[in-house]
């Protein structure tokens, strides 16, 4: 982080700020000024234009002016009395007399301050007018010459006053001029200032905004280069992250293989004669191991989440037959601690649902798990409900409820984080991973729903799986619905497969003829090589696991074959979907991968994604019975830990009747021997041969919805796979009496006539 | 500054004026000898002189023209004053006077040109009366030419109190 730091320029000083606000209130000082000495000169340009209304100077000297002509006239009368004009004298006297009054002080004092010589003068004039008007004013009898003698007395001594009147307010006035001109000069000085002083701030102002605006820039880019890295970090993180969470995956999914063949192991021993301290030992062995397998599988869980790898795959569900599914697997647990398990549905949940069974049997399984664990006696009860609210979608609810010790708020609010549990003590008490109830949330919001909880301390919890409920039809039709629709003059496939259990053989012999495909079977990867070699086929079906030659050594053998018979799609079939297997089978040259137990809806999907076309027309015309018509009595208590209700239903789906009881007599009747076979192994050593025989049995008990049979034969082989040498014969027993359990528990379920109920293995 | 403004205005100015003066005065057709004593003369180029190149009016001769009155302030008195008298330009179309310039002349041969332009574009007005009184020589008249000075900004400037000739005796027009 540091480094990040220090890529970011330091916060800007305020100092610029300040320099801003201080340029700008100078600025505004500086405006004003200006505007104030604008004013003031607008004030003298003013005054100036009032001074020159009427030139006052002009006024004194016109005075003089008229004055010395009056008494040039009223000379030139005197001496030359013939030139005499009254009237002309007259006009004079009175244009003189007209001039005095604009020397009055009250003309003047607006521009130049009154003084004596004004004053004086002003009052000499106005005497001599007084006088002489007894001569010339309006009411005066004309004049004569004596008259114009006295007047020209009275006059002669004013010249000189009114010269040095004029004199005085030219100079005055020139002074006056002076004064405002220099004022006018300083005024434009400071103006200058002013414009110059405003310019500099100006620039300066410029200068700080260009600078803050660089900074700013610099900054954007800082901030862009800082997001760039962080994203860079981001990135480098999420890739550690993802590779952790893939390397916890494949991790966990390595330790599991060899963990079965501790499980296996174990139960081995527990079979022997053993003393109680023995047995004791054992049983914790069993426990802890369990409880490693399971964090195994938690881990496994949690890591595909994390990495987003986790993919639902909603199909059609049959509710009903899912919780009897969980009923007949959690009643044992439950009786074990002496608790009574619960199992009820309301009667509008609906038959068939769009679900991921294996996820939601997961969550369940969980929240069961969880309750029964934290409850010592009482009552364990699971209610499906639908809550049709008329303000959301409908959702499907499970609700968990027990009579446990229950939780307070601040646990609740522990409850679904990572590695939480009630506390360090229940911890040690209860054991268990921590990461369930995350897991199951997880995959509760990826199912668009939530996992709610209600409890307290020693009243109990209960826990509610709401997930939003979407009917749909019986399985096969709704997912036929779907599936594109194809030309009908598609010509039928010419399939070869390899299968070394005779069961599955049987199955898919059925299940592609019924498609319409013509189909070649053989025992081994051998004869599958061979029959690839000299025959055309369009599809090759390969089981990974058979002798001789297994699934993955065949498919190189094929591909290694000159075209176009090399190049002939194949399409593996194994009882393990792990992503390594998937892996081995694409790199071995596989085009595709299917999972036992093969379903019809799988197949046809894959040869859909092969051939681009899926045959649905044939599919639609096959299905002339519902979907669930197979056998449907829902198997009681007794035989829910054995068989897999939901298999006829879903492997059967579009078969002749009676497949399914044919097989299952195959099945028991050990036609190809390989029970017979993997009897006669469990006597030896593990060896390659006891887990391609145990592989075998157990594709077929899958497909035929034998459960315990499968989970034994699946126990053999991991014991197999993990080199166990110890003891594989103690399983024979359990081998033979799973087969007699299996047998009568078909027979209860409806699957098979009494009369069947022998086995080769009996 | 002023004497560019002036020459510019003074061609289309002239236009005008001898439109006005010679189409739209009722009273041009004839101007009678002045009986009385002549207070103001026209010169230059008069159309309809009553005496030998001029037009010469006496006071009554004034007063029958429409008569005009305003108050305004103005340089020469303290308080603003009621001016009365006709119009220069009914004056001007008495004597039939065309011209683009009015050479005033005041009784002390005070001189002042007066565009023609400016007795059209204002209501100039020859007063003969103030504040209803006639004006004698040493009240500034007999004759004041007076610009409406309060009615425009414009007008009261140096340009417009210097072409308010006052004790008028001569208009020649050119």
């Amino acid at each position: 982080m540091t480094d990040l730091d220090d890529s970011l320029p330091a916060p800007h000083p305020p100092q610029p700020r300040r320099w801003l606000a201080i340029i700008v209130t100078v600025l505004l000082g500086a405006f004003a000024t200006v505007a104030a000495v604008q004013w003031r000169q607008l004030t003298l340009l003013d005054a100036g234009v009032h001074y020159e209304g009427d030139n006052i100077v002009w006024s004194f000297f016109q005075l003089e002016a008229e004055y010395l002509k009056l008494r040039n006239t009223l000379r030139d009368i005197d001496r030359d009395p013939g030139s005499f004009d009254r009237d002309a004298l007259q006009t004079r006297y009175d244009i003189f007399v007209s001039r005095v009054e604009l020397v009055e002080p009250e003309r003047t004092v607006a521009h130049m301050e009154t003084r004596p010589i004004q004053a004086d003068t002003l009052a000499q004039l106005r005497t001599f007018v007084a006088t002489a008007d007894q001569w010339l004013g309006p009411s005066a009898p004309p004049i004569d010459l004596a008259g114009v003698h006295a007047v020209l007395e009275h006059m002669a001594p004013l010249g000189e006053p009114v010269h040095d009147m004029a004199m005085w307010a030219n100079d005055t006035m020139a002074a006056q001029v002076g004064a405002r001109n220099a004022l006018v000069r300083e005024q434009n000085r400071i103006g200058i200032a002013l414009t110059v002083f405003q310019s500099l701030l100006t620039i300066g102002f410029a200068v700080i905004v260009v600078r803050q605006l660089r900074a700013l820039e610099q900054r954007g880019t800082a901030l862009e280069r800082l997001a760039a890295r962080l994203q860079e970090a981001r990135r480098g993180a999420e890739a550690a992250s993802h590779t952790k969470s893939a390397f916890l995956a494949n991790m966990s999914h390595e330790l599991r293989t060899p963990f079965q063949g501790v499980l296996g192991m174990i139960a081995l021993a527990e079979d022997g004669p053993l003393t109680e301290p023995q047995a004791e030992q054992l049983r914790t062995a069993r426990e802890s191991a369990r409880h490693l397998l399971a964090l195994l599988n938690d881990v496994l869980d949690v890591s595909t989440l994390e990495n987003g790898q986790l993919k639902l795959a909603p199909a059609p569900t049959a509710l009903h037959e899912l919780l009897a599914d969980i009923e007949a697997l959690m009643d044992g647990p439950a009786r074990a601690k002496g608790i009574v398990l619960q199992v009820r549905r309301d009667g509008d949940v609906p038959a068939y649902a769009r679900a991921d069974a294996t996820r939601l049997k997961q969550i369940l399984f969980n929240l069961l798990g969880n309750a029964i664990k934290f409850t010592d006696r009482g009552t364990v009860r699971l209610d499906t409900f639908v809550e049709d609210d008329l303000a959301w979608p409908a959702a499907l609810c499970f609700r968990v409820t027990d009579t446990g010790i229950g939780m307070d708020a601040a646990t609740i609010g522990r409850l679904f984080q990572r590695f939480s549990q009630g506390d360090d003590s229940t911890s040690r008490r209860f054991g268990g991973t921590g990461l369930g109830l995350e897991i199951s949330r997880s995959l509760a919001r990826m199912m668009g729903g939530d996992i709610a909880v209600q409890s307290s301390p020693g009243k109990g919890s209960n826990f509610t799986l709401r997930v939003p409920l979407v009917s749909c039809e019986a399985p096969s039709v709704a997912e036929l619905a779907a599936t594109p629709a194809v030309p009908d003059d598609t010509p039928p496939l010419r399939v070869l497969v390899a299968e070394d259990h005779p069961v599955n053989r049987e199955f898919l012999r059925v299940l592609l003829g019924r498609l319409g495909h013509q189909v070649t079977l053989r025992e081994n990867g051998q004869l599958a090589v061979e029959a690839a070699a000299q025959g055309d086929y369009d599809l090759v079906l390969m089981d990974l696991h058979m002798p001789v030659l297994d699934g993955l050594a065949a498919a190189r053998a094929i591909r290694a074959l000159p075209a176009p018979r090399g190049d002939v799609p194949m399409v593996a079939l194994t009882a393990d979907a792990f992503s390594d297997t998937r892996q081995r089978a694409a790199q071995a040259g596989m085009n595709d991968f299917l999972t036992k137990p093969v379903q019809p809806v799988d197949l046809q999907r894959s040869l859909g994604r092969l051939f681009g076309r899926a045959r649905p027309a044939d599919w639609a015309r096959a299905s002339t019975r519902p979907a669930h018509a197979a056998p449907t009595v829902p198997p009681d208590n007794n035989t829910a830990g054995w068989l897999d209700a939901s298999a006829p239903g879903l492997m059967f789906e579009g078969l002749p009747p009676g497949t399914h009881a044919q097989l299952l007599r195959v099945f028991f009747d050990d036609e190809s021997g390989s029970i017979a076979r993997l009897s006669g192994l469990l006597n030896g050593p593990a060896c390659a041969d006891l887990r391609n025989a145990a592989h075998a049995v157990r594709g077929a008990a899958l497909s035929l919805g034998l459960r315990r049979l499968a989970a034994t034969t699946g126990h053999i082989e991991a014991l197999a796979d993990a080199s166990s040498e110890a003891g594989v014969g103690l399983l024979r027993k359990r081998l033979r009496e799973e087969l007699l359990e299996t047998q009568s528990a078909c027979v209860t379920a409806g699957w098979i006539e009494p009369s069947r109920a022998r086995t080769a293995a009996a | 500054m002023d004497t560019a403004r002036r020459r510019s205005a003074r061609a289309p100015a002239a236009l005008a004026l001898s439109f006005a003066l010679g189409l739209a005065a009722p009273w041009a057709a004839a101007l009678d000898a002045a009986p009385g004593k002549v207070v103001l003369t026209i010169t230059g180029q008069v159309a309809h002189p009553n005496a030998p190149d001029r037009a010469d009016f006496d006071m009554a001769m004034l007063e029958k023209l429409p008569q005009h009155s305003f108050t305004t302030a103005t340089p020469w008195y303290a308080q603003a004053k009621t001016f009365t008298g006709p119009l220069l330009r009914d004056v001007l179309a008495a004597a039939g006077a065309r011209g683009a310039v009015l050479r005033a002349v005041a009784l002390n041969d005070y001189k002042i040109e007066i565009p023609a332009a400016d007795a059209e574009a204002f209501d100039v007005i020859v007063a003969r009366l103030l504040d209803g009184k006639p004006m004698a020589v040493r009240e500034k008249g007999p004759l004041f030419i007076v610009y409406p000075f309060d009615s425009r900004t414009e007008l009261r400037s140096e340009r417009y109190y210097s072409r308010s000739a006052w004790q008028l005796r001569t208009l020649d027009v050119r």
